[in-house]
């Protein structure tokens, strides 16, 4: 037979522990001990991901020392990232290829994806037209083009309601991605109908190189809000 | 060597950035996981388990700024540390917001709307890893039929069988 411990404790915002749950625990102790029960870290170190449920497996000085996040990963959690396509990686975070972030508009000459990351997370915004942009695409019918115009038009709203709700700098990442990829599958001959509101969309998102870019390389017209 | 640690991710629903760091604070972390999710590897009191909110790290919109929304707050009385540069102190900042929005909705509202306020997951700190542990009903003395194929980890060392009992009067 195991042994139980006895574990008294005050009750948490989020209530009692469930009957047969299973808990991971961190800095058990008693209040005012040797030990800081939860060590701060101030500035708080950007973690640019939707939330997830399952811990992951992480090297503490990589994380402690500020380094990029595709460093953080082990075990499980490397094979993990290692299994997930990179390319699919980047046009879910940006839309396109990594190579071809890094060198247009408000990413051009970045270091690398973390870095692309954390230059779109500190440029994006919301604007309250940008609702109104995104209806113009809906009564234009974007969303009934053939392929996978649609697709991309559902992120592009649940991340735009998601926002509304949250206020998360990562909706927004996802719906400036979302743009770029609904720019990128639209039928050339509807470009010249949707392309202007797709980059004014980018353009109220903050991100005004990259509006400037897809209108220039898209549609071939210069950026005039 | 290098020892393995875990990174998890504490939801909005139940709290508040400030209601995090208060309880953890106080009392550690307790995060429940699916049993499918103990990894291995991990060293008590050397491992650590990093923990990430949705509302630690606050974006100012263009042409607020920081410093701009950190006197905001200073009139409120909510930031302890205002020295510069104010990025370092972005804790203290997003933990004033967080208190502002229960304590003075309608503050916080205003000021949700004036500084344009946007929001980044990050990581907010860290907990010396403890272990996995069970939670059994009171009358349980050991490990129930139903939950038999957990004996492994139990035996292991790596799963400990508890019983919790709740200070009276506590409250959370």
């Amino acid at each position: 037979m195991a042994k139980v411990r006895v574990v008294v404790t005050d009750e948490r915002a989020c209530g009692r522990r469930v009957e047969h749950g299973v808990y991971l625990v961190a800095g058990e102790g008693e209040p005012g001990g040797v030990l800081d029960l939860f060590t701060l870290i101030n500035p708080p170190i950007p973690y640019p991901v939707a939330l997830h449920r399952s811990p992951r497996l992480v090297q503490a000085d990589a994380i402690l020392e500020r380094q990029p996040m595709e460093t953080w990963w082990v075990g499980t959690s490397l094979r993990t990232e290692e299994k997930k396509n990179a390319d699919e990686w980047a046009y879910e975070m940006f839309g396109m290829p990594v190579e071809k972030r890094v060198r247009i508009g408000d990413c051009e000459g970045v270091r690398g994806a973390s870095e692309a990351v954390a230059v779109l997370a500190a440029a994006v915004s919301y604007d309250t037209r940008i609702p109104r942009m995104f209806r113009t695409l809906t009564e234009r019918n974007i969303q009934e083009l053939p392929g996978k115009a649609v697709v991309y038009y559902n992120k592009l709203h649940t991340a735009l309601v998601n926002y509304t709700e949250n206020q998360q700098v990562s909706d927004l990442l996802t719906a400036q991605a979302a743009v770029w990829r609904l720019a990128h599958v639209i039928p050339p001959h509807t470009i010249g109908q949707f392309v202007p509101t797709l980059s004014t969309l980018l353009y109220l998102m903050g991100l005004r190189q990259d509006a400037s870019v897809m209108l220039r390389t898209i549609t071939q017209q210069e950026y005039v809000l | 060597m290098k020892v393995t640690s875990l990174l998890v991710c504490v939801g909005e629903k139940y709290y508040k950035l400030h209601q995090v760091i208060n309880e953890y604070k106080r009392l550690g972390v307790s995060k429940r996981i699916a049993a499918t999710s103990i990894p291995e590897g991990l060293q008590e009191g050397v491992s650590k388990v990093f923990v990430a909110h949705p509302r630690a790290i606050v974006n100012v919109s263009d042409p607020k700024t920081l410093r701009e929304l950190a006197d905001f707050l200073y009139q409120w009385h909510y930031v302890g540390m205002m020295g510069d540069p104010l990025e370092e102190h972005m804790l203290s900042i997003a933990y004033a917001l967080s208190e502002l929005s229960e304590k003075e909705p309608g503050v916080y509202a205003n000021a949700e709307s004036t500084f344009g306020l946007t929001y980044q997951m990050g990581i907010i700190g860290y907990a010396p890893f403890s272990g996995f542990q069970l939670v059994l009903k009171e009358s349980e003395t050991d490990l129930p039929t139903e939950l038999d194929h957990m004996r492994p980890l139990v035996d292991a060392g790596v799963l400990e069988l508890v019983h919790v009992v709740y200070e009276e009067g506590s409250n959370g």
